[in-house]
């Protein structure tokens, strides 16, 4: 069995796949990759199943080294690891591949041939950061044992990322409670907050006024925009 | 926030600027199968 040894964890790094779905009547997020597509895209390019569990790192990677040769894909922003972006690459064994500091956005996964082998909580493996369900972030000196589920061959050369740009317009339908709201959220730029995490993005800028009368409560989905007493909108991600 | 923009949250860091537009049901459905078919052509 190949392992994966972490020889620096990063800021934030977590074993990650699609998330823990129907349990949230016992109050159990789904969590998952914060970039669902980024991470299906790295394990189609190294010949897994698109939801095999992989590492999720976030604004700055880690150093992972790899015991036997493996075959895996950097997909998500640039965290300067020097190897090609949405690729399959070898890896050799003994090789440590090192991430530095993002260059564009806040995450980067790594996807390896096989998957990674990580303990199901629930029947996933994604670790749900606030509340340590599925595990804990990663620790320097972890092992991370490699599955052997790949299903195809790897693909062969360099694909294109995702279209569209990271910054720019947000794109949103408006919900069954848009009603109770002016149009204040589509007037100006909001500015992401240090506050922000995977349980939400919150927001500051122009306040979105409260409406008078008693809104009925009602769920509220991955991507749904809250607006709290405070008028600054946070949206609600993968660990709310 | 529409399923086929859900990427572009996971990619956003503190202090990076958003706004926010508003699109039809209709558009948001055609941004997602066009994303899903770009994720096809990678197998």
């Amino acid at each position: 069995v190949n392992r994966i040894r972490v020889v620096s964890p990063g800021l934030l790094t977590t074993v990650q796949d699609l998330g823990r779905f129907g349990w949230a009547h016992f109050g159990v997020s789904a969590s998952g990759a914060a970039d669902a597509l980024a991470l299906r895209a790295g394990n189609l390019l190294v010949g897994n199943a698109e939801g095999a569990a992989a590492l999720e790192m976030t604004l700055a990677g880690g150093a992972f080294e790899f015991e036997a040769p493996a075959v895996i894909a950097l997909t998500g922003s640039d965290f300067g690891a020097g190897l090609p972006l949405w690729s399959a690459v070898e890896v050799r064994a003994g090789e440590t591949v090192r991430c530095g500091l993002t260059r564009s956005g806040a995450r980067a996964y790594l996807a390896v041939r096989g998957g990674l082998a990580a303990e199901r909580a629930m029947g996933s493996a994604s670790v749900h950061v606030a509340t340590g369900v599925g595990g804990r972030p990663l620790q320097k000196g972890d092992m991370l044992p490699v599955g052997e589920e790949a299903v195809r061959r790897p693909r062969a050369g360099q694909a294109a990322p995702p279209a569209g740009e990271r910054a720019g317009a947000l794109r949103v339908t408006p919900s069954a409670q848009a009603e109770w709201f002016g149009d204040e959220l589509y007037c100006g730029a909001y500015l992401v907050t240090e506050e922000s995490d995977r349980m939400g993005l919150r927001l500051r800028g122009a306040a979105i006024p409260s409406p008078a009368g008693h809104m009925p409560t009602e769920g509220v989905p991955l991507g749904a925009i809250q607006a709290p007493p405070d008028g600054q909108p946070i949206i609600l991600f993968v660990e709310h | 926030v529409i399923s086929a923009d859900f990427w572009r949250l996971g990619q956003l860091r503190p202090r990076d600027e958003v706004r926010f537009e508003r699109v039809a049901m209709e558009r948001a459905v055609e941004l997602l199968r066009e994303q899903e078919r770009w994720l096809c052509g990678l197998l």
